[in-house]
């Protein structure tokens, strides 16, 4: 992602990014990720699914985390545009556009992220035309299309008055302005406080298939009954609160570093998110603490052996370092002995942020390494037969392309709209933006 | 180690039919008796009707693949065999099935319910059940409808050995149904869960929802894919559900076991049945009172496996 240097008035209407030594460094580790990812894609188009290390008892892999991490921060950036057009946050409001493209785009990402993992992509649309309504995985995909209209026809309100500033303008950005704007080029603070209205009642209908999507992935895994670490009613309530850490990162690492009006305005927006951010990961350690211990300390052998897998099986570093040091202790710490510096408030929650990476993985892998029949796995020798499973060079590379293509996605729709700009024009609290480093 | 080139060097070291084979190359013994050539003892077992049946096997005309006689395994002393395999009227079982299976077919599709019964007191883990299965279905590397998994029990002296083949149990309540997005999988009216493969759009959903781990995943892999040349038998389409599946319209779709109703409509036990060494997989129909599968259930040792589940499994276990 490139920087936009602008501070300021010009914040509403970024310029192309200057070709600063950062920028540059940004784009070219991008289009490394991108070119690498690429080769990945080839090699899973050409072969299907051959180079992938999953086999036929460890079923899902790599992708579906990132599947799961990229959907879970769309939904999560929903709620948080929701909650700050609901809530009427005034600083925060523009956040509004920035959360709900976001939500838009790690949305796409995900999706694509799914589709690669598709036996038969070509397929795909049968669950469109055919959907099986009495499978999660339907609900999902209409939660998904609902969301992925209701979320551009709001950034669509939420940005049209500046839109109209700047079409009035020169350059092929006031032309695109031109063409989104249907026609509708009204400014007056009258025709502002409409489209606000009609954003708030976008985002209060879109938080159903948001909670609906969100809240589904858990459900997705805990209705498997055949799996006793997933078949837990908290899943799907976990499924929320990690995804407003998810989005409450990013969100707040976008505002600190790459939105317009970064370091003047943003800063008091900054302190919010990476707050929200760390609130909402302490809530997901008492959710994850209250499905361990019932877990652990239930009497069913199954569901213990499940969680002593994760505790102390083959991926144990995933939970206690990456999970619970890294993702949880460490920002943590952070805040209780930062809590007014914006600078070490990002730094905590990019981790938290990090950390839902893992959160997402330790879903997805061990809960299937238990076999579901002992001893199943030596019964017939072959290397898809095993629940050994580290993910293969394919795997990586595949996620890499998807996470460039979000990152692209984004980088678009912030050329080419006026991101960062609030519909009503708030003058920030500059006092909260210097404040404690 | 990748898993093609783990694959290659588990093929390399035990050769395809090995691999295929899995375990049973070593337990082996009647099939290698009978292709050791005719000693007087197994003239007796000629006159019980069963050394056809294993020559069958063994020379590969029958379902299953033939063991290449080049492979030396041990041999087991015969005394410890016969009474594994020949029960008298073991051939006059299959006889029993094959009547009641044709009789099942005279009636309408919906009032036959196939179910399926295992001894595990006579599976005697030689896995003939599971190649046979990989030859009938042409199954692919990774895809195997029916391992047998093995149990050790007991403490030294008194250790024992347990043998359970794992079908698809053709769940009355399958898991793996409700799940699909696309509804490509579901149960048909004489009680076998089908997948239409032409729908499948490998999601894997279902094979994360059945417990019993039956799906599995065709990876689009060849046994002599890395060797000079493909062979044409690994092209050959698979005939599940009679139709002709080309091997490519089957990578990428979840498969599994489906009692081999292409044979069951033609008149035929499925090749697991006709081709278990020991006598032990019965099957017929569940709706049929006079069925021998039947008889056992009423036996009092028939189980089903996860029974407290609810899936209602349409494979049962004796026990
Ligand atoms: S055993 Fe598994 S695949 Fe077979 S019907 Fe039951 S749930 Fe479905
Ligand atoms: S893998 Fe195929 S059969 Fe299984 S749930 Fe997905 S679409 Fe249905």
């Amino acid at each position: 992602m490139a920087v936009a240097n602008h501070v300021g008035p010009r914040a509403l209407s970024p310029g192309l990014p200057r070709p600063n030594p950062w920028t540059l460094a940004l784009g070219v580790v991008w289009l490394a990720a991108f070119v690498a990812g690429l080769a990945g894609l080839a090699e899973r188009l050409s072969n299907g699914h051959q180079a992938a290390d999953y086999g036929s008892y460890l079923t899902w892999g790599l992708w579906v985390a990132v599947y799961q991490y990229l959907i879970e921060m769309a939904a999560g950036a929903f709620l948080i545009a929701a909650a700050i057009s609901l809530l009427r946050i005034r600083p925060m409001e523009r956040f509004v556009p920035a959360s709900l493209l976001l939500a838009i785009t790690s949305l796409l990402a995900g999706i694509l992220t799914v589709w690669v993992d598709l036996g038969r992509m070509e397929r795909f649309w049968r669950v469109i035309f055919y959907p099986n309504w009495s499978s999660i995985i339907a609900w999902v995909v209409v939660a998904y299309t609902a969301f992925l209209i209701v979320a551009a026809v709001a950034l669509w309100f939420s940005l049209r008055a500046p839109l109209a500033e700047r079409a009035s303008g020169h350059g092929w950005r006031a032309s695109v302005a031109k063409l989104l704007l249907f026609g509708r080029r009204d400014t007056s603070s009258a025709a502002r406080a409409r489209d606000m209205k009609v954003v708030r009642v976008l985002l209060v209908i879109g938080l159903l298939p948001a909670i609906g999507f969100s809240g589904g992935e858990g459900a997705l895994f805990g209705v498997v009954g055949s799996r006793a670490y997933w078949n837990s009613p908290i899943f799907p309530i976990a499924f929320l609160a990690s995804a407003i850490v998810t989005a409450g990162a990013v969100l707040t690492v976008l505002g600190a570093f790459f939105l317009p009006g970064r370091a003047r305005t943003n800063g008091h927006g900054v302190v919010f998110l990476a707050r929200l951010t760390l609130g909402a990961l302490l809530a997901l350690l008492v959710l994850e603490f209250a499905q361990y211990s019932v877990g652990l300390y239930g009497s069913i052998p199954a569901q213990q052996d499940a969680y002593e897998e994760i505790l102390q099986g083959r991926y144990w570093w995933n939970f206690w370092i990456l999970h619970l040091v890294g993702g949880a202790a460490i920002p943590l710490a952070i805040f209780a002995l930062r809590s007014a510096s914006p600078r070490w408030l990002t730094g905590a929650s990019f981790l938290a942020g990090a950390g839902m990476f893992s959160v997402r993985l330790n879903a997805v892998i061990p809960g299937q390494v238990l076999p579901q029949l002992e001893g199943i796995e030596r019964a017939f020798a072959d290397p898809r037969l095993t629940f050994d499973y580290f993910p293969s060079p394919m795997e990586w590379l595949v996620s890499l392309f998807v996470a460039s293509v979000g990152v692209l996605l984004f980088y678009a729709g912030y050329q080419l709209l006026p991101i960062g700009a609030p519909a009503e024009a708030e003058e920030p609290h500059p006092a909260a933006l210097q404040g404690g480093e | 180690m990748t898993k093609a080139s783990r694959r290659r060097f588990l093929a390399g070291a035990a050769g395809l039919s090995a691999v295929a084979a899995g375990s049973a190359i070593g337990r082996a013994a009647p099939a290698t008796a009978a292709s050791e050539g005719s000693p007087a003892s197994l003239t007796a077992l000629r006159e019980q009707n069963l050394l056809g049946a294993l020559q069958e096997r063994a020379s590969g005309t029958g379902p299953g693949f033939g063991l290449p006689s080049a492979i030396s395994v041990p041999v087991i002393p015969e005394a410890d065999i016969l009474p594994l395999i020949a029960e008298p009227g073991n051939d006059a079982t299959l006889a029993r099935m094959q009547e009641e299976l044709a009789r099942a077919l005279e009636k309408p599709i919906g009032e036959r319910r196939w179910t399926m019964a295992i001894d595990l007191k006579k599976c005697i883990g030689c896995s003939a059940c599971t190649v046979a299965c990989i030859a009938e279905n042409h199954l692919p590397p990774g895809v195997v409808y029916r391992p047998v998994l093995e149990e050790e029990s007991g403490v030294y002296p008194n250790v024992t050995r347990r043998f359970t083949p794992r079908p698809c149990m053709q769940c009355d309540e399958p898991p793996c149904v409700p799940v699909c997005p696309v509804s490509a999988t579901y149960k048909r009216p004489d009680g076998v869960v089908e997948i239409d493969y032409s729908k499948c759009i490998g999601c894997r959903y279902c094979m994360m929802a059945c417990p019993y781990a039956a799906r599995y995943f065709d990876f689009g892999e060849h046994y002599t894919d890395g060797t000079p040349e493909r062979q044409p038998y690994e092209e050959s389409p698979a005939p599940e559900y009679q139709r002709d599946w080309s091997r490519e319209s089957v990578e990428g779709v979840v498969r599994k076991c489906q009692f081999c109703v292409h044979r069951l409509n033609a008149g035929m036990l499925p090749a697991c049945v006709a081709t278990c060494i020991g006598g032990a997989t019965y099957f017929g129909d569940g709706n049929d009172p006079e069925s021998l599968v039947n008889e056992l259930l009423a036996s009092g040792r028939a189980v089903r496996l996860k029974e407290e589940l609810g899936t209602k499994p349409k494979v049962f276990y004796l026990v």
